[in-house]
């Protein structure tokens, strides 16, 4: 386990990991105790994804305000037809000035190209807001 | 609504051809197409139930298919319109885009713009 991937994530599943590890003050080794082995697994798999979409995202589109979560358990009756660990399905608020002059497909192309290998390797679904630092001032 | 079944084809030589001119023809032949998780009926994912449930605010003759009927097609269609994910909505043969997109279009008066010259023929009432 990459203990650096999910300490430094935010989001639910993670406070369930801080409270837990602060409870028994112990590593993570103690944590992964309370919970199935299975359930476990895959909520690393989603910390770990989540990082590496906002490292991604972050460096390839320059973006100034990225929000992403994990809604993968709204889609759990499917989230693992093809394999994946329930890291499938995320909702991204993305505010970038490579945005100025693109449509919203163009935008969400922009996305996806640099979440490539994230789509390859089980992320299904993403729910995308997309929008220039310009558009963000004027409320638009 | 028209609902298409593709049936799952064997790894034969040709295959990935063959739903590559289905798609196309797909797309071609139906002024509405949505690529979905789940038939219209029950669809399999919020997005493609949300993509649907817009469309058919507009009266149009929408007509769906299933990619969980043959994993290959899924290849296909992104090959087609170089989109990764689902649902995904070609209007007048034009690649239109997924959820979001949809939704956005149908807020800002788009969608309705790109759908008043499709009307309901009698076959599909």
């Amino acid at each position: 386990m990459d203990d650096w991937s999910w300490r430094k994530c935010v989001g639910p599943t993670n406070e369930f990991h801080w409270s837990s590890m602060n409870a028994v003050g112990s590593g993570v080794e103690i944590v992964l105790g309370f919970r199935l082995p299975m359930a476990s697994r895959g909520a690393n798999a989603i910390v770990s994804r989540a990082i590496r979409m906002e490292t991604k995202l972050k460096s390839v589109l320059e973006a100034s305000v990225l929000e992403i979560e994990d809604v993968s358990h709204q889609h759990a009756g499917h989230a693992a037809v093809k394999g994946s660990e329930g890291e499938s399905h995320f909702n991204v608020r993305i505010v970038s000035p490579n945005f100025d002059g693109q449509n919203l497909v163009k935008r969400h192309r922009m996305v996806y190209d640099a979440l490539g290998d994230e789509l390859e390797s089980g992320l299904h679904a993403l729910s995308i807001v997309a929008k220039t630092p310009q558009e963000v001032a004027e409320n638009k | 609504m028209r609902y298409f079944s593709t049936d799952p084809i064997d790894n034969f030589e040709g295959s990935s051809l063959f739903l590559k001119r289905l798609v196309e023809q797909d797309v071609k032949e139906n002024p509405v197409m949505i690529y979905m998780k789940g038939v219209p009926e029950f669809p399999y994912c919020g997005f493609s139930s949300l993509a649907l449930r817009l469309l058919r605010q507009y009266n149009v003759p929408i007509s769906a298919r299933n990619i969980f009927e043959d994993p290959e097609i899924i290849h296909a269609i992104r090959d087609h319109s170089s989109w990764p994910t689902f649902p995904q909505i070609f209007i007048n043969g034009e690649f239109i885009g997924g959820s979001d997109i949809i939704l956005n279009m149908h807020l800002n008066g788009e969608l309705k713009e790109k759908l008043k010259d499709i009307t309901v023929s009698e076959e599909s009432k």
